[in-house]
């Protein structure tokens, strides 16, 4: 089960309203390659893996994308915290606005909402091994993006520390991937 | 338990990946300075040069 | 410890439970690296104390009976994590 830890990950803080910055950001909150996909992926493949290290690794790593998932939800919170509709208008956020006033939701930058489509468990724990670093290397390819996009120093800090995190968990699902074949090898059920 | 990788150590199998494991590290940052960096591994920082900050090099793709 | 305000407690918590995730993960894959366990308890056991010192003069950090709360139910004071600034 889970508690919940009344601080963040990572410091976070803006330099100011801008609505034209979260609506990009937001898509590491509910888009294809965010962190709420890495965190359900992650802890809805753990439950089949034929190691206990794998579950640990997975369990531990969905986690820590849950609170990178904050993480995200406090950058997007405070740039658009106090934010004019001015500004919000400006940003083409119009049609978001109208359904979400300034609070969080699950979606792309361009309004697409989240789907389970974006993730899989398959069952096989190498497929699934692999779908697991395709995801970090998607992510931290995407947190680039966002660092091009950037325009408050701030956001920027955070971004390169989410970014970095995507980095550290390939290798560890890398690592996974080593042992669970040796392991699968090993007892020649393939 | 103890794992051996057999990464660069014998010989690779075909249609099968591998990723260089982590050899025993012997130094890490401080914990801010880990915070700072994400991660406490130095080895394991990729610095990130933003698009916007490398030199023009023409044809150059990618990163 | 030295005498620290609240935002600098707040810091050497992130950064002490920090080292304490990254050396989690490391031992996720490195179950056998007996200095990485000693470290990573040491890590533990500073992070424990640093969490106490705050959640004495400032309230809980964590629900469901992993913190006591002290003559109030001061979980739900503000602020929240998110709401980082004024």
């Amino acid at each position: 089960m889970w508690v919940y830890e009344k601080k963040l990950e990572y410091p976070v803080k803006v330099s100011g309203p801008n609505p034209k910055l979260a609506k990009a950001v937001i898509t590491q909150y509910g888009g294809p390659d965010g962190e709420l996909a890495a965190s359900l992926r992650y802890l809805t493949q753990r439950y089949s893996m034929p190691t206990s290290q794998a579950k640990g690794v997975l369990t531990d790593i969905g986690t820590e994308e849950l609170a990178h998932m904050e993480i995200v939800a406090a950058i997007v919170y405070n740039l658009l915290k106090n934010a004019p509709l001015e500004q919000i208008k400006a940003a083409g956020m119009e049609g978001y606005y109208a359904d979400h006033d300034r609070s969080l939701f699950f979606v792309n930058g361009d309004g697409v909402p989240w789907v389970a489509a974006y993730i899989q468990s398959k069952g096989d724990p190498i497929a699934d091994l692999h779908e697991d670093m395709a995801a970090e290397e998607k992510a931290r390819s995407t947190y680039e993006h966002l660092i091009n996009l950037s325009d408050d120093p701030d956001v920027t800090d955070v971004l390169r520390f989410l970014r970095e995190r995507e980095v550290v968990h390939f290798q560890r699902f890398g690592e996974t991937l080593n042992i669970v074949w040796e392991h699968l090898s090993s007892r020649k059920v393939w | 338990m103890d794992y051996h990788y057999p990464v660069g150590c014998g010989p690779m199998e075909l249609a099968r990946a591998y990723v260089c494991p982590q050899p025993a590290y012997t130094q890490r940052f401080c914990p801010v300075e880990g915070l700072k960096h994400g991660t406490i591994f130095p080895e394991l920082v990729r610095v990130y040069v933003p698009e916007q900050a490398r030199p023009v090099c023409p044809g150059e793709v990618g990163w | 410890m030295p005498a620290m305000n609240k935002d600098e407690l707040m810091l050497r918590i992130q950064a002490l439970e920090f080292t304490a995730v990254d050396l989690n993960l490391y031992l996720d894959t490195h179950p056998c690296d007996a200095r990485a366990l000693a470290d990573f308890n040491q890590v533990a056991a500073a992070l424990a104390q640093t969490v106490a010192v705050y959640e004495q003069m400032y309230g809980p950090l964590t629900n469901f009976g992993r913190s006591q709360s002290c003559g109030r139910w001061a979980w739900v004071e503000q602020p929240w994590p998110w709401e980082t600034q004024g």
